[in-house]
């Protein structure tokens, strides 16, 4: 806004030359001289000149007419004479420095079981409300005051935002206390922890450890204010990876009995299932089969003759073709295995894993199961 | 303070130079003239203003003229300028 007043006039006439040459011998500043058409001319000049400017152009064949009037003090006199305006702008702005010094709303959240109305009395008592000056609420004494009242309260936090006082708060929530021992959550397999939600309780592991079976995943058992352990039964949504399996080792050869065509026979004599003539035989083979026969020396009387034959063997290592045995093997494996599962679990991965250690062929079937537990 | 025609003519070293009756013109890019020196307006229209000097008539010819200030020794000039003559 220019500090300057000036005034804008529009002259129509002809010879707009002469006109501007008397302005020049007057020595009348102007500025803006345009000619919007062929007999109109606009032109500003400051408000000092203007008595000049009338003077010089009375009497010559020019209509001039003022149309706008610019500046500060122009600004200022148009107030004056559109008082309702000015007082209308001096009130708002008043109202909105006197209104942001004060509370004009409370926003609660966070409740559940207590009592809005018994926040606000809190509040009301510490001299913070609707209507209540900014500058006096101290957020910090608001906080102490709450947690001291509500024994429920877990947290407190009151702060203001622009002319907002907002509360905002966290009821306890309470866990089931045991007596005696502590219910922990263990891991039933091998497994990864793929996901851990612990409602109370003390997670022991995280997301992406892997556990034992056994391994206690969130122990039953909470801290106190002091640091000491309170037991309870420990809840939580644990989603795990479990791994079940079998396994089977096949040797490149195996070891059978060969008869070596030695051979010694031994008779017993029974009667009425009782032994006769008590003589005991250590057969002197080191490796041997038998093979009895049973014979009635007398068809009435309970007397018979048990002849044991004792046939020398030796032991040959007979080399094992593991590859006409591995399909074999393989279904065997999967068998047993899923024979360790319930029908509820989700299997996500079958996975054969066949390796040579030391001359033997070891086949390793695992499932992979996706597990909850709680 | 600085006046650029002040140290243009001080550079040219021509005596005559710094007498403020001889015309002086700066023109701005084609869009601005000023003009320092005239003694009164001819002719004055949105196409043309033709400018009496001492002893010549300055013909400036362009479109859309206007003036950004007018006094007793110097003009400022808005608008095209296509030509500038003194004869």
């Amino acid at each position: 806004m220019k500090l300057k007043n000036y005034a804008v006039f529009e002259i129509s006439g002809l010879n707009y030359e002469a006109l501007l040459n008397k302005l020049i011998k007057y020595n009348i500043s102007t500025i803006d001289i345009k000619r919007t058409t062929e007999n109109k001319l606009i032109l500003t000049t400051e408000n000092k000149n203007v008595k000049k400017l009338i003077a010089v152009t009375n009497g010559s064949c020019y209509n001039i007419k003022r149309i706008k009037n610019y500046g500060a003090k122009s600004t200022f006199n148009h107030f004056l004479t559109h008082i309702g305006v000015f007082v209308a702008l001096v009130v708002s702005i008043l109202l909105m420095v006197v209104n942001s010094q004060f509370i004009s709303s409370v926003n609660i959240t966070g409740l559940n079981k207590i009592e809005k109305s018994a926040i606000q009395e809190v509040l009301k008592q510490n001299k913070a409300g609707v209507f209540s000056s900014i500058n006096s609420i101290n957020t910090s004494s608001i906080e102490t005051a709450l947690l001291t009242k509500f024994k429920d309260l877990s947290i407190a936090s009151v702060c203001v935002k622009g002319t907002t006082l907002q509360v905002n708060v966290k009821e306890r929530i309470y866990v089931d206390i045991l007596d005696g021992d502590a219910y922990n959550l263990i891991a039933p397999n091998n497994c990864i922890i793929t996901g851990l939600t612990v409602t109370q309780g003390t997670a022991l592991y995280k997301v992406g450890d892997s556990v034992k079976a056994g391994d206690v995943i969130v122990a039953g058992y909470k801290l106190n204010e002091q640091g000491e352990q309170v037991p309870l039964k420990a809840v939580a949504n644990v989603e795990v990876n479990c791994f079940i399996s079998s396994k089977v080792e096949v040797g490149n050869t195996k070891t059978e009995l060969k008869r070596t065509g030695n051979k010694v026979t031994k008779n017993f004599y029974y009667f009425n299932n009782k032994k006769l003539f008590n003589n005991n035989f250590n057969c002197k083979f080191q490796f041997f089969e038998t093979e009895e026969k049973t014979t009635s020396m007398f068809n009435l009387l309970p007397f018979y003759v048990k002849s044991v034959t004792y046939y020398e063997c030796e032991t040959v290592n007979i080399p094992v073709n593991f590859e006409e045995q591995k399909e074999t093997l393989k279904k065997q494996l999967q068998y047993e295995t899923y024979e360790k599962i319930a029908e509820t679990d989700e299997i996500i991965a079958e996975n054969f894993y066949i390796t040579e250690k030391n001359n033997f062929n070891v086949i390793i079937f695992t499932l992979t199961l996706k597990k909850t537990l709680k | 303070m600085f006046s650029l025609i002040n140290e243009v003519t001080s550079a040219f070293s021509i005596k005559d130079m710094k007498n403020s009756a001889q015309y002086k013109i700066i023109n701005l890019g084609g869009k601005c003239l000023y003009v320092q020196g005239y003694k009164s307006v001819e002719k004055f229209s949105d196409t043309a203003i033709n400018l009496k000097l001492k002893n010549a008539v300055m013909f400036i010819k362009g479109e859309n003229f206007s003036v950004k200030e007018l006094d007793s020794s110097s003009i400022y000039i808005l608008g095209k300028v296509k030509s500038v003559e003194v004869e």
